[in-house]
This record gives structure tokens, C-alpha cells and sequence, in this order.
């Protein structure tokens, strides 16, 4: 094993742990630990073994094993931070009805 | 009764004089929504003696409106008249708009610049952002309209009992239009004078308005 790969399995064993952890707490769900568990362990599979990627990238179509890693990563990427502008959309509304409430109730104090 | 819904945010050089202008065609029932301003929009609406309401920070001009039709059919309106604050509309549209309102028995009334030649507006607006952003319309809401976000517009209480804007920004206007598609509203447009003081609303508003809508998709 290389250094690299000795740092990138140190890192997904931690983050292993750490999720393990949050279910415990119960900040996360059963599904979410699940599906974090899941990329968690790809990326294990992935640093004892990288021709793993390359098996896959040459199924898919797509020419290297790095290739296939950079395509998955920048999916994931773009669908949390999709998520993420979904969730603040959502706070902001919450923040208007609140904003909204208020200036009513303000109003009709006044009256 | 009618009323009139104003959303102001930061508008204290043109509230005052578009509030006297209302106030001299007739109309009394007038609420500002002052949406967070950093200037004297509130105190300024206030001087004039109509109803100001104020949220405590800026929402948006669609989170306004929103508080505005909340609070005039709370207190018993009729017919309700969105009015933007910048004094870019005439009030003597609202007759005619509403006296259509009522002789063809609609739900809604729109207001138009393109139904005659009042507006003069800024060459790159008229002929390249307004009829691209009536496309996008026209394709979200299936609607087609002469027009488009455009903040004058005349409803009947039983139609804006109906409608909810969750569009805090200026996609409210999309989502409005959309509503009139979905309650099968009987509306028309009717011709409006806007006198641009400033450009308004530039060609990247239109892009966050694609976006709002997007995620908006999302979240229902």
C-alpha cells in the first residue's frame, strides 16, 4: 500500500466512525446512514484496490477508472448542492410566513 | 370595496408621490407593505394616512404581495389592485381596468405595455428581454399574454382567495399567471402606462426568476 492510499483508507475509516456515530445520536436516519455508508465503503473498495474503478469505467463505457471517480464525484456534487438550494429555498419560506405573521400580528395591535 | 396593495422596499423618493397620486384619483383604501427598507418608506407612507404594514426584514417583492392580499381580504376587499411603488403606473389605469373587471364579468385583470404606445420603453427591453422572457412565460404557465411581469393587476376577491404566491421574490409573477391557468380564472389584459425612471428589472433577473421557478418544481 502507498502512502496515499494509506491516508485515503485512514479517512474513510474515520468516516465510517463519524457516521456510525451520528445514527447512534440519531441525527441520522437508518436510510442515511445506509446510503453514507455505502459511498464510505465504494471509496474503500476503491483505495485497496483501484483497478476496481477501472473494471467499472471499461462496463460503462467510460476509457479510465479515475474518469468513472471524477464523473461519480462531480453527480454526487451537483445533487447535494441541489439539495442544499432546495432545503435554503425551503428556510426561506419559512422565514417569510414568519416575517409575514408577524407584521400582521404588529398591524393589528395597532388598530 | 376596493383596495389597493403597495409593495415598497427602499422607495421613500417615489412613495409619497405615488400614495397622492392614488389618493387624488379616488382611492382611500390603500396598504403599503414596506418590506424591510434601510430608508423612510414607512414613515413617509405613513404621513400620507393610509395603512402601512412592515416587515421586519426584506422578503421580497412576491412575500409583500402576498401579506398585502392576506391583509385586504382580512379586511373585507373586494376587488384588490396590485400597484407597484416606484410611480412608474398611472393610477388613472385602475378605472378602466376595473370597469372591465366588472362589465365582462372576469376574475382578473392584467395590465399591458404593448397594448398601445403610453410606455416608452428602453429599446433593448422592448424588443429583446420582454418578448424572451414572454416566451419562457408563455411555456411555464401556458398562457399567452401581451405582456409579461408586469406589477399592475386587478382581481375579484373570489379569485384571490384562490391564489397563493410562495414565490417570495419576482417569480411571483409566473406563479400567479400559473394560477390563473389552474382555477380556469377568466381574465384579459388591459393597456397600462408605464413611465420608466429607471430601467428596472435588467436581463440576469430573468435567469434567477428560471431558477426560482426550478426549484420551486422541487418543492412542492
Amino acid at each position: 500500500m502507498i502512502f496515499a492510499q494509506i491516508i485515503l483508507f485512514l479517512i474513510f475509516i474515520f468516516l465510517f466512525f463519524k457516521t456510525g456515530l451520528k445514527w447512534k445520536k440519531k441525527e441520522l436516519s437508518f436510510g442515511e446512514t445506509f446510503g453514507w455508508s455505502l459511498i464510505w465503503f465504494f471509496g474503500l473498495v476503491l483505495t485497496i484496490k483501484p483497478d476496481t474503478a477501472s473494471y467499472f469505467a471499461k462496463i460503462l463505457g467510460i476509457g479510465r477508472g479515475v474518469d468513472l471517480a471524477i464523473y461519480t464525484a462531480l453527480i454526487i456534487l451537483f445533487y447535494l448542492h441541489f439539495t442544499l438550494i432546495v432545503r435554503l429555498e425551503k428556510t426561506n419560506r419559512e422565514i417569510t410566513r414568519l416575517t409575514r405573521e408577524k407584521a400582521l400580528e404588529d398591524k393589528e395591535k395597532k388598530v | 370595496m376596493t383596495w389597493i396593495v403597495v409593495p415598497a422596499f427602499n422607495e421613500e423618493k417615489n412613495i409619497k408621490k405615488t400614495i397622492l397620486g392614488l389618493l387624488e384619483n379616488g382611492y382611500r383604501n390603500i396598504v403599503v407593505i414596506d418590506d424591510g427598507s434601510m430608508d423612510n418608506t414607512a414613515g413617509l407612507a405613513k404621513e400620507t394616512g393610509i395603512k402601512v404594514i412592515s416587515h421586519l426584514i426584506n422578503r421580497g417583492q412576491g412575500a409583500s404581495l402576498q401579506t398585502g392580499h392576506e391583509y385586504v381580504l382580512k379586511a373585507g376587499a373586494e376587488i384588490i389592485v396590485d400597484f407597484d411603488a416606484d410611480g412608474q403606473f398611472d393610477p388613472m389605469d385602475i378605472s378602466s381596468a376595473i370597469e372591465k373587471l366588472k362589465q365582462e364579468n372576469l376574475d382578473v385583470v392584467l395590465g399591458s405595455r404593448f397594448l398601445d404606445d403610453r410606455s416608452q420603453m428602453p429599446f433593448s427591453k422592448k424588443y429583446f428581454i420582454l418578448p424572451f422572457a414572454r416566451f419562457i412565460n408563455r411555456f411555464c404557465t401556458g398562457i399567452k399574454l401581451t405582456d409579461v411581469h408586469n406589477g399592475f393587476r386587478v382581481f375579484t376577491r373570489k379569485a384571490l382567495e384562490k391564489i397563493e404566491i410562495t414565490q417570495d421574490k419576482m417569480a411571483h409573477n409566473t406563479q400567479i399567471v400559473s394560477q390563473i391557468k389552474k382555477n380556469k380564472f377568466c381574465f384579459a389584459e388591459v393597456p397600462v402606462k408605464v413611465s420608466y425612471t429607471n430601467y428596472g428589472q435588467r436581463w440576469y433577473g430573468g435567469l434567477e426568476i428560471i431558477k426560482d421557478l426550478i426549484v420551486n418544481f422541487f418543492i412542492k
